[in-house]
């Protein structure tokens, strides 16, 4: 079945690709094929966990495999969905959207089932070009060509820094195969060997936006349109936690390695410099980015623990994230084609101008914050959860104490929609049913993953139990 | 699906109503959100009266005979369904399988007994404010409010966990605070609201130290658990005595029992559907309901003698109180707390069911008078019962409605009131003769202002009001209002004629005058004690033989008749002769100065330590605070130079990190 989603993927965005320029007036036919292709794959994804073996030695079956392909076909589920937010689409052409966001999920897939590092780092390109394009979308503002000039650039900075460190490896190991790496640096861990392994998780450090490798982040998130930062926010962060998971416990030895020390250190880093960076951020996507950033840096901690329920926080924060994170998004895409500003001076008396719309983008802001009875809360309590099992009392300190200061910045966003009255001008807004629909959905899952999040932790266990 | 799974929508109803209604209130055209409102609550009476069906169809019968014969051992007639008590349980705050507090759902037949009552009565109080409210300025947001006060209170009597009891104890305590300030442009109702609040809530503590008391005695919050024997044999006499106390204080000040009576006659500040809601449907109700279900705990502990006698005081105080007040939302006010004493009283005499009897046939009546009493103000433009002019003449069918429930509080034969009282004074002869002598003298004093009260506002001509002129009545020195921060209350226009009120408040008066007396019925012999013998679990003795019952009710009519008759007599003839001397009166208007006591002494005491903890906090915490505020602030100020948009910066930091991590790793 992985093969199939494979296939399918692969297959299903070069197909996109060709018939785009003939449903440019069209967007929604595009979005509804794109859709049922995610949905095929979510619904093979959920069937593949039985699977055991290895796809042409190349990729690992399982449930870790089964796990990216659900989490990242919800990803391209809901993004193919609110690609059709906007009313005729993106001035250049929907359909690459389509088809790049199918690749760029493709990738993520690829990398997290990888068995070596060949694999391992194709996956991780293929998603990256995907993303590169989709900043660039906005090719109309100057701020968007530039963000996705520049957000390239230090991806190949970021690349290259991966493969010199992979080569280091190479040369320490003498295998690209995680088995053969682990066997590698279980004897000695050289100068050599650890300088490569810094590289690597440089390189994947760059794609989790953990602080100093974020940089490229708050510029990327302002300059695309809300929908492709939503995609940036989650499907890539996702296949990354997903591989570096995989590869921690399966190529650089699990608990002992010097890996974990550096996550846990560029995790506390990331949470406490984004949650500052935040704090007087005006624009709302680079607020976001930070959030972004602060958010992966929880989830560090988490996998920096290298326990069972440390996986299970990572796997459930994820989840949780993706639903959060992509209504935010969906509730900007929808506003910035009402001509809304995404700044919190725009949407001030947001509350007033559609209720609707206020009660949704609280739920999701309060969920970022971590609110009980919502999804943000949850997958913080396990992260902490995990932090106390590991005895790991300075971050545990350091991580609630940030909770603290999140909460400042996100209930600036709320004091704006809700406090504060709109502008003259301002009317009642209405927005797309699409992106309406979109959201209460969202907004139930958020809670409904908040109050029962019994049956699918069970499932998200069970599906990371194997890296143990 | 029966009404039993269903019940969970009993508060859910309401508590979404009140979501939409805040929400989007605003934009409802004129009066769609009070009728909203209204059906919402008329669909939750529907599914409260399915559910006392269902419960009654699976509660235990019990023998009458053997029961008024004094045998409780044989008077099981029919056992009741094996799964009743029913309970819906849901798992909440659970992390990764450990037991958490359970939302749990626990419908016994007094549950579902109160359940529908509080549907009834809040429904037709909803329907009296669609025509009462209207053409307020917040109209949408009154009802939103009605509707999640409404929600809180069935949420509280459905709650099968003391833990969501607590809270939504607390939601009501916040819904009276924003009900009674509702008008919040008067300084009265300001001063009102808080004083409301800050009482209950210094009451509140109670419930909570208790509450926490019992969680680490016997580890749960479970309310079926708590009257178990083995739970209870976890609990010495003297922690049982200590949590029963603890929780009676919050059961005080929520129902307005000396010494913490003194919120709820400046509550009547509210609107009266509030006064309503508050006095006759919820909040009073919830600290008589929660004392009943502490009821096993309190025995245990050997405390229900200080049940009984706060409630016969009370009963007594607030009955002589009542006649020296010209206000009739307060003259009311004061027949609460004391009907309030009598349910206390029997509760702490063992008529736990004569208790229930009366709290519910009270809700109804009391809703009844109160808005009554609306239709009044609404009709005579004052709330003086001196300057009301013959509104027997221009509002027949609030009089005689009115009359009935007035019939009812008095203990007239063969009104609700008079049968659920008349049975708790028997309770009280078996077990304590003075408190059954100070339950007497409460039920003359009732008889007597009630009398007052009707002769002249309903029968004697408008005529000026004798307190108003006095000096000593300026200001509201019970709010520590100086003379010129209180208007004294309005008195009608000049030439104004009363008139009758609209037809959704005239049915919701009919409806709920029918409901007090079939409900009084219903727990009457003349109903076999039907609702007693519902809400009966077996313990309690407080069904008499009939001989001693004839003796009870003679007397009772008697006493409640010489009541009637003084008033009758003083009133009718001459209402404005001042018969009791001034310096009496006026103390009995400043309610003893308890009031002013509390403020100035009381509150000064408290005051104190606030000082020195104001200077701590000013210059101590808040100096911490601020530094904490600013170093963030400057930190994120400085921080932002970091970012700064190039790409040779931002692939810099990339190798700095390398190197970080490498030498991190390497030492």
């Amino acid at each position: 079945m992985t093969l199939a989603v494979i296939l399918i993927l692969a297959l299903g965005g070069l197909v996109l690709a060709l018939i785009a320029p003939n449903f440019d007036d069209r967007p929604g036919a595009l979005g509804a094929i794109s859709g049922t292709i995610f949905g095929a794959t979510l619904l093979l994804g959920l069937g593949a966990a039985g699977e055991t073996g290895t796809l042409y030695g190349a990729i690992q079956l399982g449930p870790t495999t089964a796990l990216a392909i659900v989490l990242l076909s919800l990803v391209g589920l809901l993004v193919a969905a609110g690609a059709t937010i906007r009313e005729g689409g993106f001035a250049l052409g929907s359909g690459e959207v389509h088809a790049l966001v199918m690749w760029g999920v493709l990738g993520g897939i690829l990398l997290v089932g990888s068995v070596h590092l060949l694999i391992f780092y194709l996956g991780l390109e293929l998603s990256a070009y995907s993303t590169y394009v989709l900043v660039g979308y906005n090719r109309e503002r100057r701020f968007g060509t530039e963000a996705a000039a520049k957000y390239m650039m230090l991806g190949a900075v970021g690349s290259a820094l991966l493969l010199f460190g992979m080569a280091l490896v190479y040369a320490e190991t003498g295998s690209i195969g995680y088995p053969g790496i682990a066997l590698g640096l279980a004897y000695n861990t050289t100068p050599l060997a650890l300088g490569g392994l810094a590289l690597m998780l440089v390189g994947l450090g760059f794609k989790l936006a953990w602080v100093p490798f974020h940089a490229w982040a708050p510029d990327a998130y302002q300059g695309s349109f809300p929908l492709m930062a939503g995609f940036l926010s989650v499907a890539p962060k996702t296949a990354v936690a997903l591989g570096l998971a995989v590869l921690l416990s399966r190529a650089f030895g699990g608990a002992s390695s010097p890996v974990v020390g550096w996550i846990t250190g560029l995790a506390l880093v990331s949470v406490v410099l984004g949650s500052l960076w935040a704090l007087l951020q005006a624009d709302l996507k680079r607020l976001l980015a930070y959030s972004t950033i602060v958010h992966m840096g929880f989830l560090g901690l988490a996998l920096a623990t290298v326990s069972l329920t440390g996986y299970v926080a990572v796997a459930y924060y994820l989840l949780a994230y993706i639903v959060t994170s992509l209504g935010l998004f969906f509730a900007l895409e929808a506003l910035e084609a009402r001509g809304v500003p995404s700044t919190i001076a725009g949407w001030k008396g947001l509350g007033r101008r559609s209720p609707l719309v206020g009660v949704l983008v609280a739920i999701f802001v309060l969920s970022l914050a971590g609110v009980p009875l919502l999804a943000g809360f949850l997958a913080k309590l396990y992260v902490f959860a995990a932090l106390a099992e590991a005895q790991a009392w300075t971050a545990l300190v350091v991580a609630v104490v940030m909770v603290v200061l999140g909460y400042y910045f996100y209930f600036r966003i709320l004091a704006a929609v809700f406090l504060e009255e709109p502008g003259e001008e301002a009317q009642a807004l209405e927005i797309s049913p699409t992106a309406l629909s979109l959201m209460v959905v969202l907004a139930v899952a958020v809670i409904a993953l908040g109050v029962w999040p019994q049956s699918v932790l069970g499932w998200l266990q069970q599906a990371v139990a194997g890296l143990l | 699906m029966s009404y039993v799974e269903l019940s969970y929508w009993i508060p859910l109803l309401p508590a979404l109503g009140f979501v939409v209604l805040i929400l989007f209130g605003r934009s409802l055209p004129g009066r769609s959100s009070g009728w909203i409102a209204t059906a919402v609550m008329a669909v939750v009476a529907v599914l409260s009266l399915g559910l006392l069906y269902d419960v009654m169809l699976a509660a235990p019968g019990w023998d009458l005979a053997a029961l008024l014969g004094g045998h409780h051992e044989e008077a099981l007639a029919k056992a009741g369904s094996p799964d009743f008590p029913f309970r819906l349980e849901w798992n909440w705050l659970a992390i990764r399988g450990e037991a958490g507090i359970p939302l749990v759902i626990y419908i016994d037949a007094l549950a579902a007994v109160v359940t529908a009552m509080v549907a009834l009565a809040s429904l037709f109080i909803h329907l009296f404010s669609v025509g009462y409210m209207d053409g307020e300025e917040r109209y949408p947001t009154f009802f939103a409010y009605l509707q999640l006060f409404s929600a809180a209170m069935l949420a509280f009597v459905l709650a099968g966990n003391f833990f969501h009891s607590l809270l939504s104890w607390e939601v009501m305590g916040l819904m009276s605070y924003l009900l009674i300030g509702f008008l919040y442009k008067k300084k009265t109702a300001q001063q009102a609201q808080k004083k409301a609040f800050i009482t209950t809530k210094l009451a509140d503590l109670g419930f909570m130290l208790g509450l926490f008391w019992l969680y680490l005695l016997v580890g749960n919050f479970d309310l079926a658990d708590l009257a178990s024997e083995q739970t209870l044999a976890m609990i010495g006499t003297g922690a049982a005595a200590a949590v029963g106390l603890l929780v009676f204080v919050a059961a005080m000040g929520k129902s307005a029992q000396f010494p913490l009576h003194v919120w709820l006659l400046d509550a009547m500040e509210g609107p009266t559907p509030v006064s309503a809601m508050i006095h006759a449907a919820t909040m009073v109700a919830a600290g008589v309901y929660l004392t009943a279900r502490f009821y096993p705990l309190l025995i245990h502990g050997d405390v229900l003698w200080v049940v009984a006698l706060v409630g016969a005081f009370t009963a007594l105080f607030a009955a002589i109180l009542a006649p020296a007040f010209a206000d009739v939302k307060k003259i009311l006010a004061w027949s609460t707390v004391s009907q309030l004493g009598y349910m206390f009283l029997g509760l702490g005499v063992f008529g736990w069911a004569a208790a229930m009897f009366h709290l519910v046939a009270h809700a109804f009546f009391k809703a009844l008078l109160f808005l009554g009493s609306g239709s009044m103000i609404h009709g005579a433009k004052t709330q003086d019962i001196f300057e009301m002019d013959q509104l027997k003449k221009y509002m027949p069918w609030t009089y005689w409605t009115f009359l009935i429930g007035a019939l009812a509080l008095m203990g007239i034969p063969p009104f609700a009131g008079f049968w659920s009282k008349d049975l708790i004074l028997h309770a009280a002869e078996e077990h304590a003769k003075a408190l059954w002598l100070m339950g007497l003298t409460a039920a003359f004093f009732t008889a007597f202002y009630t009398t007052r009260m009707i002769v002249i506002a309903f029968h004697k001509p408008a005529m000026p009001s004798p307190w108003k002129a006095a000096e000593w009545t300026r200001g509201a020195p019970w709010l520590n209002l100086g003379p010129d921060e209180a208007e004294p209350d309005p008195s009608p226009p000049e030439g104004h004629h009363p008139h009758e009120s609209g037809v959704e408040m005239i049915t919701a008066l009919v409806a709920l005058a029918a409901l007090s007396f079939f409900v009084g019925l219903w727990g009457s012999p003349l109903g076999g004690y039907g609702l007693l013998t519902l809400v009966y679990w077996g313990e309690m003795p407080e069904i008499l033989p009939a001989s001693k019952l004839m003796m009870g009710y003679l007397t009772g009519t008697l006493v409640a008749l010489s009541g009637v008759a003084l008033a009758w007599f003083w009133y009718s003839t001459d209402p404005l002769r001042q018969r009791a001397p001034v310096w009496l009166t006026r103390m009995l208007q400043r309610r003893f100065y308890i009031d002013e006591f509390y403020y100035q002494v009381v509150g000064r005491i408290a005051q104190a330590p606030t000082y020195v903890l104001a200077f701590v906090d000013r210059y101590l915490v808040d100096g911490l605070v601020d530094l904490v505020g600013y170093s963030t602030q400057v930190a994120s100020a400085f921080l932002r130079h970091l970012q700064s948009g190039r790409f040779a910066t931002y692939a810099l930091y990339m190798l700095l990190g390398a190197l970080a991590l490498y030498v991190g790793g390497v030492r």
